[in-house]
């Protein structure tokens, strides 16, 4: 009788004991995927914030860049590697090449079918151009179309001499050209920085020059004129 | 003699016992629910805490972004100089600039009894071919005298003689192959 009556004192501790265990129970079960969110959770954040780390990178980076400096720069590079494969634009350099030299005359050109190859969105046109002229003509037509935009590259040489005739030379040139790019790759990709040795190739070809004057739109007066000003 | 059992001293004894138990799994229940509890809310604020850091990260994150979109002209024209310049150098990189010395080298080496008919220059600028007439095999002597002596023409380690051969009317036809690095 007496020992019903300690279990009974003692029963208020064993409910408790019991409610305390299923708090725990369901507090594991609880507790235990909370704390592996919490690790997730955590990663993510250094994910994230080295990634914002890379994004305010970036951003300083574009602020610090001169919109209108690498306008010019690539504009003039769109004219060096031309977007669109149009074998016309090295053919009309050439001809106004030509016409520089008052001896040589450009004879015939083929484009060599098949012979057009694409590397790293670079493409190129390759054709062999026959000219006649003097030696020194030749050789400075030769130099000048390594500093003639568009691009192009003098593969072969052949010349021929004979004491009839003026020398000819059979020239294989390569043209090329640049299609634009279609993607810029992810948003907090770092941008790769120009090198010095692009740097140097840039101040080279800045030396490069069209044979032919380059059409001008003509400006067509718009509005009132001032007729103060003279 | 007649012995007794004290049941009364016995009882006595358990009673206290189970009491001291009682008192100890009470007091370790409260230390561990009060531990739990306080274990709960360190790992509900620290949840807390670092889901408005990770909200906090987004927003910076989204404002970078946007910041980005308005420099997107700006960004397109770099990656298009960028891509411009590095194929460029390749071109470059590859490019042989003394093909027009050595033309001018050859140009200058023939004199009037020596002749050359035809000059090839390979695409790499590395071979270059030659072929022509001598009016005898003196001239032929002084012709390959002058290239072996011609100081523009010593880049090339290997000259060779590919053929020689005399002409019915006289006077020789010749082939000569400069190369360049290679064997």
């Amino acid at each position: 009788m007496e020992k019903i009556r300690d279990f009974s004192k003692n029963s208020g501790v064993l409910i408790q004991f019991f409610l305390i265990l299923a708090i725990l129970f369901t507090g594991i079960n609880f507790l235990l995927p909370k704390g592996k969110e919490l690790f997730q959770m955590n990663k993510t954040i250094k994910a994230k914030k080295e990634k914002l780390a890379k994004l305010t990178q970036k951003v300083a980076f574009l602020e610090s860049l001169d919109e209108y400096e690498i306008t010019n720069k690539t504009q003039f590079l769109l004219k060096v590697l031309p977007p669109e494969e149009d074998i016309f634009i090295p053919l009309s350099a050439l001809k106004g090449l030509a016409s520089q030299f008052y001896d040589i005359q450009i004879k015939d050109f083929k484009i060599d079918l098949g012979r057009e190859e694409v590397k790293n969105q670079l493409s190129s046109i390759s054709f062999s151009l026959k000219i006649v002229g003097s030696k020194e003509s030749i050789i400075n037509f030769i130099d000048k179309i390594k500093a003639t935009y568009p691009l192009m590259r003098v593969d072969e040489i052949s010349i021929f001499l004979s004491e009839e005739e003026l020398p000819a030379s059979l020239l294989k040139i390569e043209a090329f050209f640049l299609s634009l790019p279609k993607e810029m790759g992810k948003t907090e990709e770092f941008l790769s920085l120009i090198t010095s040795a692009e740097e140097k190739v840039y101040r080279e070809i800045s030396t490069f020059s069209f044979p032919l004057k380059e059409e001008v739109a003509p400006t067509l007066p718009s509005g009132k004129e001032n007729p103060f000003t003279f | 003699m007649k012995r007794e059992i004290d049941f009364l001293k016995a009882y006595k004894k358990t009673f206290q016992t189970s009491k001291n138990v009682g008192s100890i799994i009470k007091n370790g229940l409260v230390v561990i629910t009060t531990t739990y509890c306080l274990f709960l809310i360190i790992i509900f604020s620290w949840w807390n805490f670092l889901k408005k850091d990770l909200q906090k990260v987004e927003n910076q994150i989204e404002i970078k972004k946007a910041e980005i979109k308005k420099l997107e002209k700006k960004e397109f024209l770099y990656v298009l100089l960028k891509k411009q310049l590095s194929l460029l150098s390749k071109v470059f990189s590859s490019e042989k600039d003394n093909r027009t010395q050595v033309l001018h080298s050859l140009f200058q080496i023939a004199d009037g009894r020596s002749k050359i008919a035809e000059i090839k220059v390979s695409p790499s600028g590395e071979e270059v071919q030659i072929s022509g007439e001598a009016a005898d095999a003196f001239a032929l002597a002084g012709f390959l005298n002058n290239i072996l002596s011609s100081q523009q023409l010593k880049i090339f380690p290997k000259i060779k003689l590919n053929s020689l051969s005399r002409q019915k009317k006289g006077g020789y036809k010749f082939s000569i192959v400069f190369t360049y690095g290679k064997d």
